[in-house]
Formats: structure tokens, C-alpha cells, sequence
């Protein structure tokens, strides 16, 4: 934590509805004054990339819907693709600052993207995207694979 | 970077002649598989004529190079010992798995390169500590997350990355809320007869419950389901022997070899496609689709063109009928009911009996009955309207399921 403030309106600030819910449980009556939130576990610079993704978004109407296999199969919105078009730390960071501040949308956006990371990748290719070494034995990496391998057909 | 090695160096060590009889040998191979044995032994039979030696060839100079190739698209040339792997249980495997370190690959260390690649150093060597994906380090509950998008959009991307290493698999293939996640994408999609999807879900969440300890993983392998992100294919292959010219002199009669192909495509709707074909899948499988009469690229082409009898002929090969699946619940035997069959004046009933494939768990249907019920006819007198009749199933073999990539579901 480095103590930079970002002021921002309610609007911007209520993508979150952690932020949200705190707003609403320690100021019943509605906004009257400035108000500050602490956010401990997210880095100014990530900080500055979500609430840039929260302008953007402040007026977007997002679904409530609650399935998630609709939310699933939704492609990722094109603004989104470019917004989150940063290396892997940065994404680490802002799908795990997302998932803190329990911005759904976002998360649902950072988890897509990983998922198009691996998509059509064998898991040859898969170990030199994340740049880690195939720890099985043969005999486990087979026994896994006759275990398993019915399933990945529906 | 990868090495491509052999397969292209041994196609320049053949002479042309050796070019031809290979791929004529691939050819004959590819027939024999299929059933098709006249053509195969015709192909062979080319292919020997141009070099005597073909198979000689064909397994010291160019099977090496495409099993190299192989392994290094799918990155397992390790020797493996069988009987190890049959000891292993791989539960407990997964569960050794939970707290496995992930280790990040060094270039500098031999043992970590993937069999048949290579690093190349250009400069200066990079001192870097080498480190993983900060990606890896996402909760484990994010990582679900991702791989349940994976599993409804594309789920052999699932099984990729549980097959990356051991941290990995414990994620994808050792936690069970993935499994429910699949459990939910598969069985409620089945079709039993006479419940309602409400109904349905009840009786299939008591039977996770009650029967399989509410392991779906348990229930996934021994609970049958049809798949619908494929076809299944039954290829029946038999002599027929005909019969003598009243003055021929030889001592044999004379067969053919009868090759047909019969496939079902199914909905979670309830629909199902049946075609019966000597056409084999390469041909007419991507063409399997709804909405079509006929399994051909350009729908009407073949049906409508000239009216003559070889267009018909043409067109009736890959005249796809539509029918409608059902399981039972308790049997698990799949009813297909084909109404608007081959004879319009019979309704068709196919009853099978799901069954496994070695470890492919459900990837085979059984014949067990073929029957035909004749439906009213106009005029017909006397009336033979429920007139069964049993179909021989003699000479049918079991489909096999095989994924279409084409066919998303």
C-alpha cells in the first residue's frame, strides 16, 4: 500500500459492489459528503487500470442475469479485449484486484481472456505459455490421461 | 524452438517411384480400415507393382519420421512402463497432487526440454532466475472459474491444460465442483422418457446422491449418456456369395464384399439425424446437419438437378431421416423412433444398449432390436396398421462415437 488517493465518483466507484456495499452499510441515508475507502490489497498502478475500466463501463448496463452459462459463452467485449491486452502480471493482478473488489464483469472479462490463452493449445504448448515443466512421470502422465480422456468429448 | 526432423529427411532419401508406391500403400491402409478390402487390395497391389519392397520401406524409412512427428504434437515419447500404470489409483494420485509445487522451466537444465526440442542461446546467456506464469498463482477458485468456461465452450482446452502438470491436473481433474460442472452440462441435456425437465433433475440428482455418493465423477463413468458433440458410426462389412452362370465351369461361386455405413447424430432437443450410406465419414459427415434433406455440401444440388435416375440415385446415398431419442431411466437403453423413414408406410424402432469402449466410458451403442410397425394405409383392406415386424440385426455392428469439431456443442 502506498497511500494514493484516486478520487472518483460514486457512479465510477460503485462498479465495485464491495465499494458499493460499503457505501450503502456505513452511509444509510445516502452520499452527503466525500468518503473514502481504503483498499489494502490492490497496487495503485492496478488501482488506476480498474477504475479506468470502471469510466468506461460507468454506464454500461450490465445483466443481472445469474446464469452463468450465458455469462460463459458471451464472447469478451472488444473494448474489454484491448483494455486487458497486458502482459501477464498486470493481468494476474487485475483479475485478482476484480475479484477482491467483486467486479463481475471485469472477472468474468480477465477469466475469459486466460481461457482464450489456452484455448486450442496443446499441453506441450500450454507448458511454454506458462512457462513450466511437465512434472508427471510417464506413468502417471498415461495413467491420468486413460483416466480422464473420455471426458473431454460431449 | 522445435526440430522437425525426420519425416521430411527421409521423403528426400526416396526416389519418385518410392514416393508413389508409399502413398498408394497409405491408400490401400486407409481402405483396409474402412472395410472397403476389393480397393485396398487393388491399391496394394499398385503400390507393390511400383516397388517390391514397399512395406519394407514404408516401415523403416517412413514410419519413423511420422512417429517422430507424432510425438512431438503430442509430447509423449517417454517410455512408459504398462503395469506401473495399471498400479496406479488415480484418485489417490491426484489427491498426492494437492500441495505439488509448480516447477518453472530452465532453459539451462536439460532434464526440463520436452522430447524432440531444443533451446538456442543467441548472445549473451540470460542469468534469470526463471519464474512461472504469475497467471498459475490465481485462486484456485478463479481458476475453476476459467476452466468451467473452457469445459461449456471448448472442453478438450480443460483437459490440455489438466494434462500440463501435477498442480494443474489437482485443479482440473481432482476437484470435484468440475466435475458437477460437466455432470450439469451432460445429463440433464439427456432425454428420459416421459419426464419433465424438472422431474428429470430430480431423479438424476437423487441418483448422484444415493447411488454414486454424490461423486459425479462416479456417476459420469458408469451412468450411460449420448454425447452430442460427435457422431456414431457403425460400419458393417460382409462376403456375399452369389451364385454360378448355369454353365460355368468354376469351382467356387463368386462374393463380394458388401461395405455400408450407418450413422446417428443426437440432440439435447430430443432429434436425432440416421442416415445409411456406403458413403464413407470423411465424405458425408461434416454435411450431417439439421434442416438438411440430404448430407451434401450445396443442400439442393444433387437432389433437384435434371430428375433423372442417376441423380436420384446420387442424392439418395446422403438422404438423412430424422427421428427422435429417448433413455430409459433405469435400464439406460436408447430408443430411437425414426417415424418418416425409408418406407413410408412403416414407423422404425432401434433399441440399443449403451456401452463403453475400454476406458471411453459410453462410447458404444449395441443393436439390440430393429422393428418396424406398419402405420395406417389408406385403402389398405384388410387393415395391417401395428403390423410388427422384426428386422434382422445379424449382420449390423455397433456405432462408435467420434468427435466432430465441427458439431459445437
Amino acid at each position: 500500500m502506498n497511500g494514493e488517493r484516486f478520487p472518483v465518483e460514486p457512479k465510477v466507484a460503485e462498479k465495485s459492489v464491495l465499494i458499493k456495499n460499503m457505501i450503502r452499510d456505513l452511509n444509510p441515508d445516502g452520499l452527503q459528503e466525500d468518503f473514502e475507502i481504503p483498499t489494502p490489497n490492490v497496487r495503485a498502478n492496478v488501482m488506476n487500470k480498474v477504475l479506468e475500466w470502471c469510466t468506461h463501463h460507468k454506464d454500461t448496463a450490465f445483466s443481472e442475469d445469474d446464469d452463468d452459462d450465458a455469462r460463459r459463452a458471451s464472447p469478451v467485449d472488444e473494448w474489454d479485449k484491448n483494455f486487458l491486452k497486458v502482459d501477464q502480471e498486470m493481468l494476474y493482478e487485475i483479475i485478482t484486484a476484480a475479484n477482491y473488489l467483486n467486479i463481475r464483469p471485469l472477472l468474468d472479462s480477465g477469466c475469459k481472456v486466460v481461457a482464450e490463452m489456452i484455448r486450442n493449445k496443446s499441453p506441450v504448448e500450454l507448458r511454454r505459455v506458462f512457462n513450466i515443466v511437465n512434472d508427471f512421470t510417464p506413468e502417471e502422465e498415461l495413467a491420468l490421461k486413460k483416466e480422464n480422456e473420455w471426458a473431454e468429448d460431449r | 524452438m522445435t526440430i522437425v526432423e525426420s519425416s521430411e529427411r527421409h521423403a528426400h532419401e526416396l526416389t519418385e517411384n518410392e514416393r508413389t508406391a508409399i502413398k498408394l500403400f497409405e491408400l490401400a491402409e486407409e481402405r483396409e480400415v474402412q472395410g472397403q478390402l476389393s480397393d485396398s487390395v487393388k491399391y496394394y497391389r499398385q503400390a507393390t507393382k511400383l516397388c517390391h519392397n514397399v512395406e519394407t520401406i514404408y516401415r523403416q524409412k517412413h514410419l519413423p519420421g511420422l512417429v517422430k512427428k507424432l510425438q512431438q504434437e503430442r509430447g509423449h515419447s517417454r517410455k512408459v512402463d504398462e503395469d506401473q500404470v495399471k498400479r496406479i489409483n488415480v484418485d489417490k494420485l491426484l489427491q498426492s497432487f494437492e500441495y505439488a509445487e509448480v516447477i518453472p522451466f530452465d532453459p539451462n537444465n536439460p532434464d526440463h526440454l520436452e522430447p524432440g526440442s531444443m533451446v538456442i542461446k543467441l548472445g549473451i546467456t540470460d542469468t534469470e532466475v526463471p519464474q512461472i506464469s504469475p497467471l498459475l498463482d490465481l485462486h484456485d477458485d478463479i481458476w475453476v472459474n476459467i476452466l468451467e468456461i473452457l469445459i461449456s465452450t471448448d472442453c478438450q482446452s480443460w483437459f490440455n491444460f489438466s494434462m500440463t502438470c501435477k498442480r494443474n491436473a489437482y485443479i482440473g481433474f481432482g476437484n470435484q465442483y468440475i466435475w458437477k460442472y460437466l455432470w450439469n452440462r451432460i445429463y440433464p441435456s439427456q432425454i428420459y422418457d416421459g419426464l419433465t425437465m424438472e422431474m428429470k433433475v430430480q431423479m438424476l440428482e437423487a441418483k448422484l446422491n444415493l447411488q454414486y455418493g454424490s461423486k459425479p465423477k462416479q456417476m459420469l463413468k458408469t451412468q450411460p449418456y449420448i454425447r452430442f458433440g460427435g457422431i456414431y458410426i457403425s460400419v458393417v462389412n460382409y462376403l456375399s456369395e452369389g451364385g454360378k452362370l448355369y454353365d460355368s465351369s468354376s469351382w467356387i461361386n463368386p462374393t463380394r464384399t458388401i461395405t455400408y455405413y450407418r450413422y446417428f447424430r443426437f440432440y439435447p432437443d430430443g432429434q436425432c439425424l440416421m442416415l445409411l450410406t456406403f458413403l464413407e465419414p470423411k465424405q458425408i459427415v461434416p454435411f450431417i446437419q439439421r434442416g438438411k434433406q440430404y448430407a451434401t455440401p450445396t443442400t439442393d444440388s444433387n437432389s433437384t438437378g435434371g430428375g433423372g435416375g442417376l441423380d436420384e440415385y446420387k442424392s439418395e446415398p446422403s438422404r438423412i431421416y430424422c427421428g427422435s431419442w429417448t433413455l430409459d431411466d433405469s435400464t439406460s437403453k436408447l430408443t430411437i423412433v425414426v417415424t418418416n423413414g425409408p418406407s413410408p408406410h412403416h414407423v422404425y424402432y432401434y433399441t440399443f444398449v449403451i456401452k463403453n469402449m475400454a476406458h471411453y466410458y459410453h462410447g458404444k451403442l449395441n443393436w439390440e432390436a430393429m422393428e418396424s410397425v406398419r402405420k395406417p394405409v389408406v385403402g389398405e383392406v384388410p387393415s395391417r396398421e401395428g403390423e410388427v415386424s422384426q428386422l434382422s440385426i445379424r449382420k449390423e455392428k455397433p456405432f462408435r462415437f467420434l468427435k466432430v469439431k465441427s458439431y459445437q456443442y
